[in-house]
């Protein structure tokens, strides 16, 4: 096995490890809060995927624009923010989903137009069309250069939804994420745990986004590979008749 | 334990498992589909040499 | 650059002109979605009165983004594109034509659809000046961004575009239909924020498309 395949199982084994750790302590270790009861162990793991989705566009992002940027053109950056916005838009997939469970015993309803949660199902919506237009069959560097721009499209609109849909939503009435009642004092060995979430789920996005580079990477020289086995067979055949 | 809880914690485990086996078992195919690419290329060289 | 986005926007403008797919069947389709939206909320004139702001700028979207892979696809005839790049003409200049084409065109079928809505929902329309200068400003908004996307999926399946436009353009949809909101019930005072969230957006979306167009064009 080579250096790099081992660090990457490292890897993996250590976000599978840490991430039991954060199931432990969230569900068995930590204290039920105050107000909030039980309910409060969704704090270790809900926040954690809001931030992994946001680092992956991040890097989505930067990649899209090392690829633009015709010096640094490479196919790795292509393959990088792919692989990145997919595990991007899985883990807002996931943000949502915890979300919504926290919401439906928090505020009574699965979902609610509030301004966070419209924004965020925009923010997945950007990214489910980046990744749609990757699925479309087109040379190399034809998708290569448009998804990069759709990807910096999308990024730059994140900001820009976020404003409209808070203005939107608390022009006339408070947020409801943000009340007051619901407020968590975190300490002690539940910050411990929260920060152990953090690092956890990030070695898992480390390592999805490794695993799936990888894969892509083996898949476009194979395209190669049998794009030449099939020149050569249509060679050796017309020899053949010859 | 609040079901709430249970249900949030199992849907995370069972999608991040189902992702990163998909990834997996994915990676896996791509990457002995390549070795035997491979190695029949070499074969066709080889083949070639000798003629 | 000026000159090639006039020289752009009479062209596009003449071939509409010409070709009539604005008429013959963008305007019928767009009247297709309202009579939709009428059966969708049953008819009911006090709902569809509410609701017209928000009515009116989805079904405007669905125009936008017909006029706007219209505009595109045009190029694409013919590698009209390939020719007008391999000529070197202004990449930004051709991009403000198109733009411009697009919302005049858009802007006479917004006035044809607002009459149509004002009739059919019963609504009638107040504060003529600030709705039509926030359509003005709102069809930039998407146009720009959208000249863009349909660039990046040009030659690709047709139900792309919608899907990448419309999370972009969903705060210049928000705040144009946010202004309308208050420009028909006549509270001017209310409308103001809006229209300043409005100019910024488009302005960002203009600039943004400017500068990424020479881009598209490569890809």
């Amino acid at each position: 096995m080579s250096r790099n395949a081992k660090l990457k199982r490292g890897v993996g084994i250590t976000a599978l490890v840490m991430i039991a750790l954060t199931f432990w302590l969230g569900l068995y270790v930590t204290p039920p809060a105050e107000v909030m009861g039980n309910l409060v162990r969704m704090l270790y793991i809900h926040p954690p995927m809001a931030w992994i989705a946001y680092l992956a566009y991040g890097i989505t992002t930067a990649a899209s624009l090392l690829y633009l940027w015709k010096r640094t053109r490479r196919r790795e950056w292509d393959l990088i923010a792919a692989a990145s916005a997919e595990a991007g838009v899985f883990f807002t997939g996931l943000t949502i989903l915890t979300g919504s469970i926290w919401g439906r015993p928090a505020w009574g309803v699965w979902w609610t137009w509030d301004a966070l949660l419209t924004s965020t199902a925009v923010l997945f919506l950007l990214y489910l069309g980046y990744l749609a237009l990757r699925q479309v069959p087109m040379s190399e560097t034809k998708r290569g250069v448009r998804s990069a721009i759709a990807a910096l499209v999308a990024f730059i609109d994140v900001p820009i939804v976020h404003e409209s849909v808070y203005w939107w939503k608390t022009l006339h009435q408070t947020p409801s994420v943000l009340n007051p009642s619901l407020n968590v004092e975190v300490h002690g060995s539940m910050a411990w745990t929260l920060l152990l979430g953090f690092v956890a789920f990030t070695m898992a996005y480390v390592w999805m986004v490794w695993t799936r580079y990888e894969t892509s990477k083996r898949q476009a020289e194979l395209a190669d590979l049998e794009v030449e086995r099939a020149i050569r067979e249509r060679l050796s055949v017309e020899e053949v008749s010859l | 334990m609040n079901p709430y809880v249970e249900a949030g914690y199992t849907a995370v485990s069972c999608s991040l498992g189902g992702y990163a086996i998909f990834l997996g078992v994915r990676s896996r195919q791509v990457r002995l589909r390549l070795a035997q690419l491979r190695a029949s290329a070499q074969r066709a060289d080889g083949s070639l040499e000798d003629a | 650059m000026v000159r090639t986005a006039i020289a752009m926007a009479k062209k596009d403008l003449r071939l509409e002109w010409r070709a009539r797919v604005l008429i013959n069947q963008v305007l019928p389709f767009v009247f297709v979605v309202i009579i939709l939206f009428a059966f969708g909320f049953d008819a009911k004139v006090e709902i569809l009165g509410q609701v017209t702001p928000g009515l009116f700028w989805v079904t405007s979207f669905f125009g936008l983004e017909l006029a706007i892979a219209r505009s595109v696809g045009i190029e694409g005839e013919n590698q009209a594109q390939v020719g007008l790049v391999m000529m070197g003409v202004n990449p930004r200049g051709m991009f403000l034509g198109k733009v411009f084409a697009v919302v005049v065109e858009m802007l006479a079928l917004e006035a044809v659809l607002s009459v149509g809505i004002a009739v059919l929902f019963n609504t009638p329309l107040h504060e003529v000046p600030l709705l039509a200068l926030s359509a003005l400003i709102a069809d930039i908004g998407v146009t720009t961004v959208g000249i863009v996307l349909a660039g990046v999926t040009e030659g690709l399946s047709g139900s792309l575009l919608p899907l990448l436009l419309f999370p972009v353009v969903s705060p210049v949809l928000l705040s144009a239909t946010k202004v309308w909101q208050y420009g028909l019930s006549g509270s001017l005072a209310k409308a103001v924020p809006w229209s300043e969230l409005l100019v910024g957006f488009s302005l960002i979306y203009l600039v943004l498309g400017i500068l990424v167009y020479g881009v598209v064009l490569e890809g």
